[in-house]
């Protein structure tokens, strides 16, 4: 036994580290360069078997003081209110915004899952998390995500007891989005995983700290959802445009709960738009 | 033993990382732990720790990223390992300033190698760059000093 497990590492060793170092560099690559489908499979297998479980115990040791349900409800309650605000600050121009004030009541009753964040990004690119609510508590992909503050982003994988969220500064991330109070549209993005973007007509009359929220518009988000400030205005590299950097109410750095909309089956865009 | 360890320094790793990092960064400036402990269980413990230690930690990483860079920072990070584990304290006896030079270089490796991977915009990886990677790098080296200082004046030196 004890010569066989010599034989493995002198095996591992041979030409200090060669041989091991190309057998993970044909693994990585063959990961790599594998279908999106089949890196699905592998990251899904990864998280579910192994970090799942491995970060959970780490975050339940970490957490001495868990499970601050007085809390919890109250901040429940503050998100509730905070997004009926935000939507109906939009809407209260609206003919018809008595009839809203009695439908957001209805509307909003039940749709918002509190949810506790169990793992980060352990890199230096902050784009996603993990929350501790899946499939059991009703949640789907695509569902958007806030805390009181405003947008963080949105479920991009659901398992059966927790879910991935895809952030704001993910590269891939995109969303339609309102300055105010200028009511320019433009797309938020963040290219370099750092800093949230917004490209817009060179003409737009845009100063520092305009505030934004969600257009409304793609179908995901439902509209007036707050998201942040301009904190910077510069021309971009192509010529009829400028460059907006947004500042987010919410550092993404300091979230512990967040909020997950539940998008009722008749969710419809218009019903919020203008 | 050395395995009990080597899991032991990936849950101190990842505790670091995510909860440690982002309480002392600096206008959303952090320090890389996970690539501080790849540099030095490679100097350490030489190419093959590295290798597997650099796989494991930019797996983990690629988990939590877009799933089409899946490999990226795997492939990255394990190089930086076997690369660096050439330079095992068994066969080299490197000073304090020579670790930390070590460090920074796997540092720019590291960023560079996986933006070139992915395929990033030459624009947005000298955006990166400068900043990211430089204030970056630069904070991770003066822990990295401390760090080094601290673990080789409280360890022994490792068995071959």
């Amino acid at each position: 036994m004890k010569s066989t497990l010599q034989a493995a590492l002198k095996f591992l060793t041979f030409g200090r580290g060669v041989l091991v170092y190309l057998l993970v560099l044909i693994f990585s690559y063959g990961v790599f360069k594998s279908t999106s489908k089949e890196k699905m499979i592998i990251a899904d297998f990864a998280v579910s078997s192994f970090l799942y479980p491995a970060q959970y115990i780490t975050h339940s040791i970490l957490n001495w003081e868990q499970i601050h349900k007085k809390n919890l409800q109250l901040k429940q309650e503050n998100a509730r209110l905070r997004l009926s605000y935000d939507i109906l600050k939009q809407e209260l121009a609206k003919e018809k915004r008595i009839d809203l004030l009695r439908k957001f009541e209805t509307e909003f009753a039940d749709t918002v899952v509190i949810s506790q964040i169990i793992a980060k990004n352990p890199g230096r690119l902050h784009t996603s998390v993990l929350v501790d609510k899946g499939v059991n508590s009703e949640v789907e992909p695509t569902m958007p995500v806030f805390t009181s503050k405003g947008l963080v982003g949105k479920i991009s994988k659901v398992y059966l007891r927790h879910s991935v969220v895809q952030l704001l500064y993910d590269p891939q991330f995109k969303v339609s989005v309102m300055v105010l109070p200028s009511r320019i549209i433009g797309v938020m993005e963040s290219p370099d995983a750092t800093k949230l973007k917004v490209d817009v007509p060179i003409y737009s009359e845009i100063n520092l700290g305009d505030s934004l929220i969600t257009s409304g518009l793609g179908g995901i988000f439902p509209k007036g959802v707050a998201i942040g400030i301009v904190s910077d205005i510069y021309n971009s590299s192509i010529g009829v445009l400028k460059t907006l950097e947004i500042k987010p109410f919410q550092n993404h750095y300091e979230m512990e709960e967040l909020l997950i909309l539940r998008k009722s089956g008749d969710w419809v865009v218009q019903e919020f738009a203008f | 033993m050395r395995v009990v360890w080597f899991l032991v320094y990936f849950a101190f790793a990842f505790v670091l990382q995510t909860i440690i990092a982002p309480m002392i960064s600096i206008v959303g400036i952090s320090p890389d732990f996970i690539l501080f402990l790849v540099v030095f269980l490679s100097l350490r413990y030489g190419a093959v720790w590295g290798v597997l230690w650099g796989f494991f930690a930019g797996f983990t990483e690629d988990i939590y990223r877009d799933v089409d860079w899946l490999g990226a920072a795997a492939m990255v990070k394990s190089s930086i390992g076997f690369i660096v584990g050439q330079l095992e304290e068994k066969f080299f006896n490197l000073g304090l300033l020579t670790r930390v030079i070590v460090l920074a270089i796997a540092f720019i490796a590291n960023d560079i190698l996986f933006a070139l991977i992915i395929g990033m915009d030459k624009d947005l990886v000298l955006d990166m760059f400068m900043t990211r990677t430089l204030p970056s790098g630069l904070y991770t080296m003066v822990l990295g000093t401390l760090a080094f200082n601290f673990l080789y004046s409280h360890a022994s030196k490792p068995k071959s």
